[in-house]
């Protein structure tokens, strides 16, 4: 700092030591920083907009504080013989340093691709920074010394600080994509990283050396000493901090007893914050304690000499002191001796005291990781083992469904088909027997006969419609660019015997092509038409088809003028076997609806009517545009 | 031609089914002789003339079914149409198959006609009465060994 000053080769050196607790602490600070850094790293990486603008400045604050906060404990471990105490402006700049750096770091890792001079750049800016906030904080020093740096020392720390950031760039840079909150990798090189920050700190301060001088000028106008209070408070909000960065992830990672973790690990902080300042405190109010009874024992020192002096002088003048001289100088000795008890003591308490208030930090440190962390963890654990619980049980669900409808079709399928066997033959002979025998027998037996015909052709009817139906799936063809019209037109040719015996009119509007099992979309169009040609009034039957384009799909209509539906029947005509009126009145089993139902859904699409009675319906069909 | 009596043979493991054709048959114009076979491996006996059926008559048309006990429709088909002797007999596939594969197979192993058994009986009737019509009495069929002799 001050050549002139350290010219002076016979002032003693101070030498410091290093309180060993506080170097722990601030290399478990340092890997905690590096491991945010790489979670904050994946966080800016993928978002976007506001959010990656407001991930990169909580991040830069949180990562270059979690930086800051590792420096300033590797600062305070240094003891030194004389007071030290720190301008905290000067303090304040170190920290926007840190916090620069770190932006920097962000920067450059979150963006897509990170070429040897991006690394290059980003690790001088960064190693840059983080060298001017150790430096700019050594600065904030006030000690009644000189301060000296060695040029090599210096450099070698700044070269440190470039390589580490270089390293730390590349490590966060290729870890930014993984998930794992816990993530082996991600450990590692947070070890690393947290390791290696703490080797440029203390080369840096291994850079400077101390000499001791009375003419030391700082400007201590805005000094002030760093109490415990001051190291339990960095030590405390850099846990919290850093631990918020850590539960944001876990958060993210939407677990869903992410929320209630984050709330009981706040809660517990809160309390454990609360108890430490007040100890910190107690500490401070001690503290105070103890300067005036260091102030004490300086005067009892002086006294000391004094009454030494007194006395050596009264020896030597061979004096007999009175009475009352005797007497002060008693009291004097006596007031002595309780002043070094009593600062003795409050040394002794100051000293128990600092060391209760480190455990305390460490104790914080103690319960964020066995409290809150290892059942965070432990309910991480069966979060996700619910999880997979929930999924398998989903999965082996939809298995069994599946199955189970396949099982149904196949049984439909099968039953319908085996059934149709017997039935033919009961159907076939029971016609042979009418046809053979009708008249030849009495008129009961023609009467029975009549029935047993009747029953056994609704059923052959009844069975080949649940066979159709069954067939819409398990018959199915693959779905293929149909022209709806030539459906149509074949549908109409189908039905072209029951258009002529009613006299309806048929009309077709323009109609696309979709995508769709041809075959199927000719029955769709069959049973529609079909439908309104049985269920018509006395009129004639107008029937007209059309087909309009909608937003994802193509809408079909196929509308009549018959006698029409109420509207609380909408939704039932669609069921199986579901009928509105007497076989006498309209034939048929009930299955024409369903069957189209089925087909339209096995296509993606929906059906649906709208009517009123007597005086026509529309069927609306819906077939998805691909 | 229709002066003799035409020889059917009809394979159908369904006595049900076999009756209704007999009874079809029994309607007809035609003057015939329908001879039922409950399985494959009995009707290629009859075809071979192997015992019991040492004095079996060459049938004029065979009416397979596709789904017989022992040996199937399609490998009675194979066997008869790789025979020299029994290949020139034409083959009506009588089935209640309506299936796409089995009509194709049949058509490749040369089968003669496949035709779907309609459920109803009066199709069924309608069925038999123009296999009679077309087979029995329109087309020509080639003379064999047995009208030779007889």
């Amino acid at each position: 700092m001050d050549d002139m000053h350290h010219a002076g080769a016979a002032a003693p050196v101070l030498v410091g030591n290093y309180d060993f607790v506080l170097v722990a602490l601030s290399v478990v600070i340092a890997i905690m920083a590096a491991y945010a850094a790489l979670d904050l790293a994946r966080r800016v990486t993928f978002a976007r907009g506001w959010a990656r603008l407001l991930w990169l400045t909580g991040g830069a604050i949180a990562m270059g504080f979690g930086i800051w906060s590792m420096h300033y404990m590797g600062m305070l471990a240094y003891r030194l013989s004389i007071p030290v105490q720190y301008d905290w402006p000067t303090v304040m700049w170190s920290l926007v340093a840190a916090i620069a750096a770190s932006a920097v770091a962000l920067i450059v890792v979150s963006r897509p691709r990170m070429g040897i001079a991006q690394a290059l750049l980003g690790s001088v800016l960064m190693g840059g920074g983080i060298a001017a906030m150790h430096y700019i904080g050594m600065a904030a020093m006030r000690v009644p010394a000189m301060c000296s740096y060695s040029p090599g020392m210096v450099g070698l720390s700044v070269v440190l600080a470039i390589v580490i950031s270089l390293v730390a760039l590349w490590l966060t840079f290729h870890f930014r994509r993984d998930r794992g909150s816990l993530s082996w990798r991600k450990s590692a090189s947070a070890v690393v990283m947290g390791l290696a920050i703490p080797v440029m700190h203390y080369t840096g301060m291994a850079a400077m050396t101390l000499t001791p001088s009375t003419r030391a000028h700082d400007d201590l106008s805005h000094a002030i000493n760093v109490s415990s209070l001051g190291v339990a408070g960095i030590g405390l909000v850099t846990f919290v901090v850093l631990g918020a960065v850590f539960l944001t992830n876990l958060r993210f990672d939407s677990l869903p007893t992410a929320r209630q973790l984050t709330t009981r690990y706040f809660m517990s902080l809160a309390i454990i914050s609360v108890l430490a300042i007040l100890g910190a405190l107690l500490v401070e109010y001690q503290g105070g304690e103890v300067r005036s009874g260091a102030r004490m024992i300086d005067i009892a020192e002086r006294q000391k000499m004094f009454s030494q002096a007194i006395t050596k002088d009264a020896l030597l003048v061979e004096r007999t002191p009175d009475v009352a001289e005797r007497q002060r100088v008693a009291d004097d000795l006596r007031s002595l001796a309780m002043l070094w008890e009593k600062s003795h003591a409050a040394l002794q308490l100051k000293n128990q005291l600092q060391l209760a208030l480190l455990l305390s930090v460490l104790g914080v440190l103690l319960v964020q990781g066995v409290v809150v962390l290892r059942p965070a963890l432990a309910n991480i654990q069966r979060g996700i083992s619910q999880l997979e619980l929930t999924q398998q049980a989903l999965q082996r669900n939809s298995e069994e469904l599946a199955r189970s409808n396949a099982e149904l079709e196949q049984f439909a399928y099968v039953a319908s088909h085996d059934l149709q066997e017997p039935l033919r033959m009961v159907a076939s002979y029971t016609q042979l027997l009418a046809r053979r025998y009708r008249g030849k027998l009495d008129s009961e037996a023609d009467e029975f006969i009549g029935f047993a015909v009747d029953g056994a052709t609704r059923m052959q009817t009844l069975i080949r419609d649940l066979l159709s139906y069954s067939r819409v799936m398990t018959q199915g063809h693959s779905l293929q660019p149909a022209d709806a019209k030539l459906a149509c037109d074949m549908a109409r040719r189908n039905l072209q015997k029951s258009i002529e015996e009613s006299g309806a009119t048929v009309s077709v509007g323009p109609l696309p092509t979709v995508h769709a099992d041809a075959t199927q979309l000719t029955q769709l169009f069959q049973n529609l038409i079909g439908n309104a040609l049985k269920y018509c009034n006395e009129r004639a039957p107008q029937i007209r088809v059309d087909a309009t384009t909608g937003d994802a799909a193509w809408l079909f209509s196929v509308q009549d003028n018959g006698i029409g539906i109420e509207s609380q029947y909408f939704e039932r005509i669609f069921q199986m076997f579901q009928r509105l009126h007497t076989r006498e009145k309209y034939s048929g089993t009930g299955i024409g609806l369903a069957i189209c139902r089925r087909i339209v859904e096995r296509h993606g699409g929906k059906i649906w009517v709208e009517s009123e009675p007597g005086r026509g319906s529309t069927f609306h069909f819906a077939i998805p545009r691909t | 031609m229709n002066s003799r009596t035409i020889e059917i043979l009809l394979v159908e493991d369904n006595p049900g089914d076999a009756r209704l054709t007999l009874e079809a048959f029994k309607e007809g114009k035609v003057l015939n002789n329908l001879v039922v076979m409950k399985d494959g491996v009995e009707a290629l006996a009859y075809l071979r003339r192997r015992s019991p059926y040492a004095t079996a008559r060459t049938p004029d048309l065979i009416l397979l079914d596709l789904n017989l006990p022992r040996k199937s429709g399609r490998e009675v088909l194979a066997e008869i149409k790789a025979d020299e002797q029994l290949k020139v007999i034409p083959v009506v596939v009588l089935t209640t198959s309506a299936d796409d594969q089995d009509v194709a197979r049949a058509y490749s192993q040369h089968a003669n006609c496949y035709i779907t058994k309609p459920v109803d009986l009066d199709q069924f009737l309608r069925v038999v009465h123009s296999i009679e019509d077309f087979w029995l009495t329109l087309v020509r069929l080639p003379e064999n060994g047995d009208s030779r002799v007889g």
